[in-house]
């Protein structure tokens, strides 16, 4: 296969996916290397409380003196594993339920969608901070409950996605050619169907940065001393009168982390669906030269 | 007759689905068969029972939604009587079947090379290698020109001709005794459709495969075949060589369906089509002769129920059948 080099061409494709992958990189990078960029203990109290930006504190300090850019390197680090373990745990409960449901159909489909169903009734964040509550608090706990509460629509766009692919004509030529059905769900239906759950994956992968910074937030998910964008976010905003800026690092980091991940679900749709991409693709071609006119009469074709 | 024993033989195949309103009968009382090397035409219009058929006899038919009676023996096995696994066992073995779209049929992430040689390791024990081998070889029987480096394209990068003999080579390349082509050319363009049709011919001799060919053209068939069945309403009205269907046309549904042929010469004429709506819908069926409502020569004795009539080599469901003198392919010259 040349997954890579198709992988490298839709990244390079396109300035959108372009710019949001290199930001998630960086992310990505600074929060493994934690350890070597942040100077500073993110937990440790080294200084005053609310220095200011400085060259010893880049972002200055928390309300307990701990440096502020330490504690963003580290908070990255709890913020994208836990976007990443909340989106593995949806996925992994969410793709074989739809994919049992929509291949079996009969009664095993119904009793699993209305169990996707009971789970879709409640506001996520209620449901996860009641999931949290049993488990207790912790970004683990925190996770498993977002991917939880993740979990149903990914099952239902799974079971949609199988339901088509399962009626298609090279399913029912393999049936014909005598491929044993576990092979056929395998190599035909799974492939297939599951395009789409990896873009509404990554598209929830934004969603699970907010959700891990809202229980962190209400103090359900990372804990003390610890930092991440939630704890940060909260601290800061019970000092907004003493020190105005606290918010912007973990805010910004917030909305730039989900806005990044949403740019990439984003071109990731256009890229792998047919429709929109050859749309695109026309787009771009008329930016990049003027379209001859095949109108003598000088009608214009710029109708969108 | 054939001296050895057909390559398929249905009998007495019935085929109905369950529905909220009850069981629905697709097919009735249908048998023929098909000798080693023939390839025989099933002809009708849509909803006469022709896939049905052909789905029936591959068990392919949902379980939970269909009854299938009768049987279909291949090779001495009677098709309808095998469990899943069974039947997962010899389809594709010991029969094969071309689907109407080659778009849809193939599997657009693998490699068409991948895709046959699936197919032949779901029933060879064979190394991946040889597998592969087997998939170029086959390809390049099919006419795929340069195979080798075609069976790495993906579907998308071959034409809509180029997909058909892909289906054609994976329906193959286990040697099926059977093959059901299910309008293999309906699809495509009238040359390709030559060039498929050729192609079907030549396999068929050359493996001595039986060939039952779905279609709802009798040109294709007039082509190809050299027996008929014409289905109507989800019953074999006419069973016959396809000359003497063409030109001496026993049942007036076969003959309507021949005049329905748009033909050069015929300046300023209206085209031909059988009148009134299809009265197949199987819930609205007389009791008599299904093609009553719509033909032409209907009378009283019509409205009894028409068994399949055997004129020794070949079979009509007509009680007027020796009555009429209908027109078929070639005009008759008024003396």
């Amino acid at each position: 296969m040349s997954g890579g080099g198709v992988l490298r061409n839709w990244l390079l494709s396109d300035g959108r996916s372009r710019l949001a992958a290199s930001f998630l990189l960086a992310v990505a990078i600074l929060a493994i290397a934690a350890p070597l960029v942040a100077r500073y203990s993110p937990t440790a109290q080294n200084a005053m409380p609310f220095t200011g930006i400085s060259w010893d504190h880049w972002l200055g300090t928390d309300d307990l003196g701990r440096d502020v850019w330490a504690r963003l390197v580290y908070g990255a680090r709890a913020s994208l594993l836990a976007a990443f373990i909340a989106v593995g745990i949806a996925v992994g409960i969410g793709v074989p339920i739809g994919l049992v449901a929509g291949f079996r159909g009969g009664w095993v489909d119904a009793v699993l969608m209305r169990i996707v169903d009971t789970f879709l009734s409640f506001p996520g964040i209620i449901l996860a901070i009641a999931i949290t509550a049993v488990l207790g608090s912790g970004l683990m706990n925190a996770m498993v409950a977002v991917g939880i509460v993740f979990s149903p629509s990914i099952a239902r766009l799974m079971r949609g996605q199988v339901l088509v692919t399962r009626e298609r004509g090279y399913v029912e030529a393999a049936v014909s050619f005598g491929s044993p059905s576990w092979w056929i769900v395998v190599r035909h239906i799974v492939p297939n169907a599951i395009q789409p759950v990896v873009i509404q994956a990554t598209f929830m992968l934004g969603l699970a940065v907010l959700a891990e910074a809202s229980l962190s937030f209400v103090g359900l998910g990372v804990q003390y001393p610890n930092p991440s964008f939630g704890v940060m976010l909260r601290s800061a905003a019970q000092f907004t009168s003493l020190n105005p800026g606290g918010v912007y690092p973990p805010g910004l980091a917030i909305a730039l982390l989900v806005l990044a991940f949403n740019a990439l679900g984003d071109s990731l749709r256009d890229v792998l669906s047919p429709a929109t991409s050859t749309r695109r693709r026309i787009g771009r071609r008329a930016n990049r030269r003027p379209a001859p006119n095949p109108e003598p009469n000088g009608a214009s074709p710029r109708d969108n | 007759m054939m001296a050895e024993r057909p390559a398929l033989v249905v009998r007495n195949l019935e085929v109905s689905f369950l529905t909220v309103d009850g069981e629905v009968q697709a097919v009735r009382d249908v048998s023929f068969e098909v000798g080693r090397g023939e390839i025989v035409g099933l002809v009708g219009e849509s909803g006469s029972g022709k896939s049905a058929t052909a789905l029936a006899i591959m068990g392919l038919l949902p379980v939970v939604s269909s009854r299938v009676r009768g049987s279909a023996m291949v090779s001495g096995v009677d098709m309808l009587a095998l469990s899943p696994r069974q039947l997962a066992r010899v389809r594709g073995r010991d029969m094969g079947m071309i689907f109407q779209e080659p778009m849809s049929a193939l599997d657009p992430l693998f490699r068409i090379g991948d895709q046959i040689a699936e197919t032949v390791r779901a029933h060879q024990r064979v190394s991946r290698r040889a597998a592969a081998a087997r998939a170029v070889e086959i390809l390049g029987e099919v006419g795929i020109p340069d195979a080798a480096s075609r069976s790495r394209a993906y579907p998308h990068q071959l034409s809509g001709g180029m997909r058909q003999r892909v289906m054609i080579a994976m329906a193959l390349v286990s040697e099926p005794a059977v093959l059901i082509a299910d309008e293999p050319t309906t699809a495509l363009d009238v040359t390709v459709q030559a060039q498929i049709l050729g192609l079907l011919r030549r396999l068929s001799r050359d493996h001595g495969t039986a060939v039952v060919l779905i279609t709802h053209d009798l040109g294709v068939v007039a082509e190809t075949c050299s027996r008929i069945h014409v289905m109507y309403s989800g019953e074999i009205v006419e069973a016959c060589g396809v000359d003497e269907a063409l030109l001496a046309p026993e049942h007036p549904y076969t003959s309507a369906l021949i005049q329905c042929i748009p033909r050069a010469g015929r300046h300023r004429q209206p085209l031909h089509s059988i009148p009134r709506r299809r009265g197949s819908s199987p819930d609205v069926r007389p009791s008599g002769c299904r093609f009553l409502p719509r033909c032409a020569h209907a009378a009283e004795i019509c409205k009894a129920p028409q068994p399949l009539l055997d004129l020794g080599d070949r079979a009509v469901r007509c009680v007027r059948h020796d009555q009429l003198a209908l027109p078929g392919a070639v005009e008759r010259v008024p003396q």
